[in-house]
């Protein structure tokens, strides 16, 4: 009745008020910040002074910043379609009710709540070239040990192999996406001949593919964050930058060069790096829509 | 033609499938009807191959086709819901089966055409799905149904998701195309009127047994099962718990009903009577037949149908078009020694 008195516009705006004010706060205004810290000199020490766009030109001639772009896009070429395939993938396999489904359910879920520094230190002990469990079961069945910590693609490889981890969430949108798929669709296919092939690609994957294009979207944006703990823990960054992605390049920047400015400026241009990964996919979205309409 | 030979099929601790035996000679047009939970649809799926019998065999045209993949048994399918698929044009739904099965693109285009014609939707094949009617959505699954030119078309309830007026077009419909083609068909409903007038033969199941088969009239005039007469039929035959006493028949208060000629009652005291409304004569004089109260009058168009009461035991009754009553009266009434048919009490088999 309270709600009814304070008429339904007042209270959608109260019971947005938390996130809008959380949004403003967390997201806007230190955006704001960074934008404006872009555009200065600042070692977090002493107050900050106007440079204009000298960081932008200095982020031109910055090899190690061209580097930990193009590893950034690297890893986000086997990344991100690694996580959203085997989201894809797992909710696939486990969406039938089986014995313990709900376990394996759970397994693939898990090690997306466990901290990511947990999981990139177990990784740094698997992979140790010394004492690690990898190394030591390779060398087991006669292979040579990959060098996974020694050489620039095998890091890169590496830090790939710990995000691949993270796809709990996507997997649980991708699981409930197919489980919604009405099973008839399916038992006709059968009746009708389709092979399992023929019917994931008829049937499956066009009917998933508007939610795989969102996961892949939102992918992309945190894969920037899901590249950090592995490359700052487990590599290091090397071998040789080799895995000096631009989140830690940022924070090496920022936290250990003192160079805060420049830092903020990288992270800029980051954003709108990824902005225009986004829109990218968006556009292939939509002609994909027109398409099926 | 198609076989089941004694399919069982269990889930849990219930019987789906209690040991089902049917033939469908070809070209046939079954009627399976049962209330849900009867096994009629569980039937269709074992045919279709999506279940597996637990024991017993599925024959399609002599072939033993039990534990083989649905898409290997020649049949087609047309769900209730339609299953059509959204991403797809009415052209791509109708020719998915080709499709899948690798049929020439200008085979799969010619079929795809035909079975659009004999359902009166080529205008609609560029269409989706979500572009079309209820009516029109139900042509597309049968279209689909039929491009693959199977030689048993199985139905799960097709017309049930259609409102009544098209669901009368969608009968005459799937009657002409049977005609044309020639195509076994088995058709599982719930709804009696439509199981009687689409199926050349109908079968009745219940508990996951087959209680009868044969054609319309005689599933309806003579019930096997007293299941098969409480549930074919509208209204239902009236069952009336009986004593033998001097070649009659007395039921609960004054009912009394005429014992048939040549009736075997097998030495049994107790009987199960049951009679359609038609055979119970209304108006009679007094001391011929017995006295009901005369609870409602029911109209329904052309004809009319009398709610009866004898003590707990209710009657339906369609009275002579000059018969009028008012609901609360008393009014004598008797039954037809022809109409009358017996059942065993247990079992509910016809005597």
């Amino acid at each position: 009745m309270r709600a009814r008195r304070l008429g339904e516009a007042t209270t959608a705006r109260l019971m947005v008020a938390p996130y809008a004010i959380g949004t403003v706060l967390l997201l806007a205004l230190p955006a704001l910040v960074t934008l404006t810290l872009a555009l200065t000199e600042y070692d977090l020490i002493t107050a900050p002074s106007f440079t204009g766009l000298s960081n932008f030109g200095d982020l031109l001639d910055d090899p190690a910043f061209g580097d930990a772009m193009v590893a950034t896009l690297v890893f986000l070429g086997f990344a991100v379609p690694l996580r959203v395939g085997g989201a894809l993938a797992l909710a696939l396999l486990l969406h039938r009710g089986f014995r313990f489904a709900g376990a394996h359910r759970t397994a693939a879920y898990l090690p997306s709540v466990v901290p990511d520094v947990a999981i990139a230190l177990v990784w740094l002990f698997l992979a140790n070239p010394l004492y690690g469990p990898i190394p030591i079961l390779f060398g087991a069945v006669g292979l040579p040990a990959p060098d996974l910590l020694t050489t620039g693609p095998g890091a890169v490889a590496l830090t790939v192999l710990i995000s691949a981890f993270a796809l709990g969430e996507g997997f649980i949108i991708a699981l409930a996406v197919r489980r919604e798929l009405p099973e008839e669709l399916y038992e006709l296919a059968r009746v009708e001949g389709a092979s399992p092939l023929y019917t994931f690609r008829r049937l499956t994957l066009p009917l998933m593919a508007p939610t795989l294009a969102l996961l892949t979207c939102r992918d992309v944006g945190l894969s920037l964050q899901f590249a950090f703990v592995p490359a700052l823990l487990v590599t290091e960054g090397g071998p040789d930058r080799a895995t000096t992605f631009l989140p830690l390049l940022v924070y090496r920047n920022a936290f250990e060069n003192g160079r805060y400015g420049y830092a903020s400026a990288m992270t800029v241009v980051t954003f709108a790096l990824t902005l225009l990964v986004v829109a990218a996919q968006l556009r292939v979205l939509r002609r994909g829509r027109l398409a099926l309409d | 033609m198609l076989a089941l030979e004694d399919v069982e099929k269990r889930y849990g601790e219930v019987w789906a499938l209690a040991g089902l035996s049917l033939a469908v000679p070809s070209g046939e047009l079954l009627a399976v009807l049962g209330p849900s939970g009867s096994g009629k649809s569980t039937a269709l799926r074992v045919v279709a191959g999506l279940e597996e019998p637990d024991s017993g065999r599925v024959r399609v045209s002599g072939r033993d086709v039990t534990g083989t993949a649905p898409g290997e048994r020649d049949v087609a399918m047309v769900f209730q819901s339609f299953a059509l698929f959204p991403h797809l044009t009415v052209a791509e739904n109708i020719g998915f089966g080709l499709a899948a099965r690798r049929a020439p693109a200008a085979e799969r285009e010619r079929r795809v055409r035909e079975a659009a014609e004999a359902l009166d939707i080529e205008g609609t094949l560029d269409r989706r799905p979500a572009a079309l009617s209820g009516g029109e959505r139900q042509r597309v699954a049968l279209a689909r149904a039929l491009a693959g030119r199977p030689r048993v078309l199985l139905m799960d309830e097709p017309l049930s998701n259609l409102d009544a007026p098209l669901r009368e077009r969608a009968r005459a419909e799937i009657r002409r195309l049977h005609r044309e083609t020639g195509t076994t068909v088995v058709y599982v409903t719930h709804d009696q009127s439509e199981a009687l007038s689409l199926g050349q033969r109908v079968a009745v199941l219940e508990a996951g047994g087959l209680r009868q088969i044969g054609g319309p009239e005689e599933v309806y005039n003579k019930p096997a099962h007293a299941f098969v007469g409480a549930f074919v039929g509208s209204p239902p035959m009236n069952l009336v718990p009986a004593e033998v006493v001097d070649e009659k028949l007395r039921g609960a208060g004054d009912i009394v009903l005429p014992l048939p000629a040549g009736a075997g009652v097998g030495g049994r005291d107790r009987v199960l009577a049951g009679f359609r409304a038609e055979g119970l004569r209304c108006l009679v004089a007094p001391g011929t037949g017995f006295a009901a109260c005369l609870d409602a009058v029911e109209r329904a168009g052309h004809e009319r149908l009398w709610q009866l009461s004898v003590g707990a035991q209710r009657l339906v009754a369609r009275p002579a078009i000059e018969a009028c009553g008012t609901p609360g009266e008393t009014v004598h009434v008797a039954v037809d020694r022809d109409a009358v048919r017996l059942f065993d009490p247990e079992s509910g088999l016809a005597l």
